[in-house]
C-alpha cells in the first residue's frame, strides 16, 4: 500500500495508463482527509484542555477563536493543584479503588463465565440472555435502586461501596464467556479425564488461554472505574475517600472556577490511563475489534 | 490390565438413537479397532467409555465395576485425541507432567513417569518447546506420552493419527502397535481408516449407523464379512458385488441380473454353496481373487487402472457390469483390452436379499 501510494506521488505527467494510479492516491487522499477530520473532533478538546492547564493567568482562555499556543506557557498550574487540594489523597483512593474493581471484575466475570460458556445445567441460555439484557439497561436507571441496596448494606462513603458495583458486569461476562467459547473443548476434556476437577480446569488450562481478553476486560474497567464520576458523586460523603474525578470537580469550587486549575488537575487525573493504554494498547484494540465484531 | 464390558448400552440425543443397545465384551489387553463411516457412532461410543458422554441405557463395567455414572476423572482411563489436545501454553515437559502434578502425585514419581514416556517415544529432544513449535507427527507422541504416564487402566484413541500426513501415520501405527505390545494395556482405537483398523486390531468392530455390523479378527472380517457393509467396508480396491439368481442348469450355476442372456455366469460348486435353484442373491469377490487367465468366457473390458508398482487395479466392465480386479504388474495390459478372467467359486462370498451372509455348506465340504 505504501509503496503504491510513493510510486503514483512519483508519476512526472498524467498519462492514460496513470488514471488507476491517480484514482487510487485520490481515494486514499480523501480517506486520510475524513480520518484526520475525525482525529481532530477527538483530540481538539483534549488539545483545548491542555492548552489552558499552560496558560498563565494573565492570557484570556475564553478569546475566540480559542488559541491553542499559550503565549507564556507555564507549568505553576499544575503545582497549584497539589496546594488547592489534597490530590495525592484523592489519587491513592483512585488508585486502590481501581486496583481492586478490576481484580474483582476479573476474577468475578471470569468465575461466572465459566459455567456459562462451558458447563451443562438447565435454564443456562436463559440465565445468560437475562444477564446480557441488563447490559441494556442505563446506569440513570439503576441509580436510585442502586444506591438504596448501598446505604441498607452499609456502604455508602466506603470504598467497598465504590469498588462492588464495578465488581463483576454483565459486559465483562459476555466477554470473558466469548473468550472461553473459542478455547477447543477436546482441552478441557483431555484435562478432565487427566483427573482435574473443574476449579483446577478453570484456573490451570482456561485463564491463561484467554489473558488477551483479561487483559482488554482489565482495561475497560479501569477506564470506566477511573474516569467513573457520577457514581462516586452519589455515594461518597467523606473527602477523605473522594476519588479523582470529584477532587478535580472540587477544583472548579474552590477558587471560584478557575478553568487552568480544573484543567490542571483534569491532565494529571488522565495520565495514568494514558500509561495502562500505551502499556496495554495492543489487547485494547483487539478487544475492541472483537468486540465489534461479534456484536 | 482390565476388560470392558458394554451392556445394552445405548445412546440417544431427543428422540433419536445415535447408538443402538450394544453388548460387547472387550477382553483385559486386547486392541479393539471400532471402525465405520462418519457419523456411524464410533466416537460417541468411545466417549461413552471414557465418561465423557453420558449413557441413555445399559451399564459399561471395567471388570467388575460398573462405571456407568462414574466421572470421567475418577475411571482412570487416558485418551488421546484426533486434535493432539495439548495444553499450548505449557511445553512438552510440563505437557507430560501436568496431570500427575495436579492430582499429587509426588515429584520423583512425577519424574520417573515423565522420563520413561520420554525415553519410549523419544521425545527428549523437544522438552523445552511448546506444541506450536512442533510438528503433527511430534505433537501426537507428546499426547501420546501423556497418556502413558497416567498410568490409565484403559487406553481410549479418538482417530489420533487422522490429522497426519501418509508417511508419518504409518510410523505412528507402528509406534502404537509396538506400545501395546510392551505394556499390554487394553486399548479402544476409533478410526475410520480400514488400514489402521486392520494393521493394529486383535479384533474389530465394524459400526454403522449405531450398530456392531461385526466383530472379529482382522482376517476374519476379510475373508467372512457377515454381511455386505462389512464386506464393502474392508479391502481396497472396494469387493465386488454381483447381484443374480442361481439356476441349475448342467450344473449349478450363478447368473448376473442385470444381462442374463450375455452377462456374467459363474460356475459354482454344489459342495460349498447351499442355494437351490431359482434363489436370488449376491454374490461378492474380493478384486485380488479374480485371475487373469489365458482365454475364458468372461472378458473384462479395461477403463481405467492403477499402477502401484507390484500391483495394478484394472477397472472395467463386462457387459453392463463393473468390476474391479487387483493383479500382479503385466507390461502388455492397456487401457482398452479385454482381459480373460476367471472367477473361482471357492472365493465367493454370497449375501441373501437382507445382505446377510449365507454361510458355505460345510456339511459338505470335503474332509481335510
Amino acid at each position: 500500500m505504501k509503496n503504491n501510494s510513493n510510486q503514483s506521488l512519483a508519476i512526472p505527467h498524467f498519462s492514460l495508463s496513470a488514471m488507476p494510479a491517480i484514482l487510487g492516491w485520490m481515494r486514499r487522499l480523501g480517506q486520510y482527509t475524513v480520518l484526520a477530520s475525525i482525529a481532530l473532533l477527538f483530540i481538539g478538546p483534549f488539545l483545548w484542555l491542555l492548552s489552558t492547564a499552560l496558560k498563565s493567568g494573565s492570557e484570556n482562555i475564553f478569546q475566540y477563536p480559542p488559541d491553542l499556543i499559550p503565549d507564556e506557557p507555564t507549568l505553576s498550574n499544575f503545582a497549584r493543584v497539589f496546594e488547592a487540594v489534597p490530590f495525592l489523597t484523592y489519587f491513592f483512593n483512585s488508585a486502590l479503588v481501581a486496583a481492586l474493581a478490576v481484580s474483582c471484575n476479573l476474577l468475578f466475570c471470569s468465575l461466572a463465565a465459566y459455567p456459562l460458556a462451558r458447563l451443562k445445567f438447565a435454564g443456562k441460555n436463559a440465565l445468560f440472555l437475562l444477564l446480557i439484557s441488563t447490559m441494556m439497561l442505563p446506569f440513570q436507571l439503576l441509580m436510585i435502586p442502586l444506591y438504596t441496596i448501598a446505604v441498607n448494606l452499609g456502604l455508602n462513603n466506603s470504598y467497598l461501596g465504590l469498588i462492588v458495583p464495578h465488581a463483576c458486569t454483565a459486559f465483562g461476562v459476555f466477554l470473558m464467556r466469548q473468550a472461553f467459547l473459542t478455547i477447543p473443548k477436546q482441552l478441557e476434556e483431555s484435562a478432565y479425564i487427566e483427573g482435574l476437577n473443574h476449579w483446577q480446569i478453570w484456573w490451570h488450562i482456561m485463564l491463561p488461554l484467554v489473558k488477551p481478553t483479561l487483559a482488554t476486560l482489565a482495561v475497560f474497567t479501569f477506564i470506566g472505574v477511573w474516569g467513573d464520576f457520577l457514581w462516586p458523586l452519589i455515594i461518597m460523603d467523606e473527602q477523605a475517600k473522594f476519588t479523582l474525578p470529584l477532587g478535580v470537580n472540587k477544583l472548579a469550587g474552590t477558587f471560584g472556577k478557575d478553568w487552568r486549575l480544573v484543567a490542571a488537575g483534569a491532565i494529571l487525573s488522565i495520565i495514568p490511563t494514558l500509561i495502562v493504554f500505551v502499556f496495554t494498547q495492543r489487547y485494547f484494540i483487539s478487544g475492541a475489534l472483537k468486540n465489534a465484531v461479534k456484536g | 490390565m482390565t476388560a470392558i464390558s458394554l451392556r445394552q448400552v445405548e445412546k440417544k440425543i431427543g428422540a433419536e438413537r445415535i447408538i443402538h443397545p450394544i453388548d460387547l465384551q472387550i477382553q483385559s489387553g486386547e486392541f479393539i479397532v471400532f471402525v465405520g463411516p462418519s457419523g456411524c457412532g464410533k466416537s460417541t461410543l468411545l466417549r461413552m467409555l471414557a465418561g465423557l458422554e453420558p449413557v441413555s441405557h445399559g451399564e459399561i463395567y471395567y471388570d467388575a465395576l460398573n462405571v456407568t455414572k462414574m466421572a470421567a476423572r475418577k475411571r482412570q482411563v487416558a485418551m488421546v485425541f484426533q486434535s493432539y489436545a495439548l495444553y499450548p501454553h505449557m511445553n512438552v515437559e510440563q505437557n507430560l507432567s501436568f496431570g500427575l502434578r495436579m492430582t499429587g502425585h509426588s515429584k520423583q514419581e512425577i519424574t520417573r513417569r515423565v522420563g520413561k514416556a520420554v525415553d519410549m517415544l523419544r521425545l527428549g529432544d523437544y522438552l523445552s518447546r511448546k506444541p506450536g513449535q512442533l510438528s503433527g507427527g511430534q505433537c501426537q507422541r507428546v499426547a501420546i506420552g501423556r497418556a502413558l504416564v497416567q498410568q490409565p487402566k484403559i487406553f481410549l484413541f479418538d482417530e489420533p493419527l487422522s490429522n497426519l500426513d501418509a508417511d508419518l501415520r504409518s510410523a505412528m501405527r507402528i509406534e502404537i502397535a509396538r506400545l501395546h505390545a510392551e505394556l499390554g494395556t487394553t486399548m479402544v482405537y476409533v478410526t475410520h481408516d480400514q488400514v489402521e483398523a486392520m494393521t493394529l486390531a486383535d479384533r474389530i468392530a465394524i459400526l454403522n449407523a449405531g450398530r456392531i455390523e461385526q466383530i472379529g479378527t482382522p482376517d476374519d472380517i476379510y475373508k467372512h464379512p457377515q454381511n455386505i457393509f462389512a464386506a464393502e467396508f474392508m479391502g481396497t480396491p472396494k469387493i465386488n458385488l454381483l447381484a443374480g439368481e442361481v439356476r441349475q442348469e448342467d450344473g449349478l450355476w450363478f447368473i448376473a441380473q442385470d444381462e442374463p442372456q450375455n452377462g456374467i455366469k459363474i460356475k459354482l460348486d454344489p459342495n460349498l454353496c447351499r442355494l437351490s435353484d431359482g434363489k436370488k442373491c449376491t454374490i461378492a469377490i474380493r478384486p485380488e481373487d479374480i485371475e487373469l487367465v489365458a482365454d475364458s468366457a468372461l472378458k473384462l473390458k479395461v477403463e481405467h487402472m492403477e499402477k502401484l508398482g507390484t500391483n495394478t487395479h484394472y477397472f472395467g466392465k463386462i457387459g453392463q457390469q463393473s468390476l474391479r480386479l487387483s493383479a500382479h504388474r503385466t507390461a502388455e495390459i492397456t487401457v482398452g483390452n479385454e482381459l480373460a478372467i476367471h472367477i473361482p467359486a471357492e472365493k465367493l462370498h454370497f449375501f441373501n436379499r437382507s445382505g446377510q451372509r449365507i454361510p458355505a455348506n460345510r456339511s459338505k465340504l470335503p474332509a481335510p
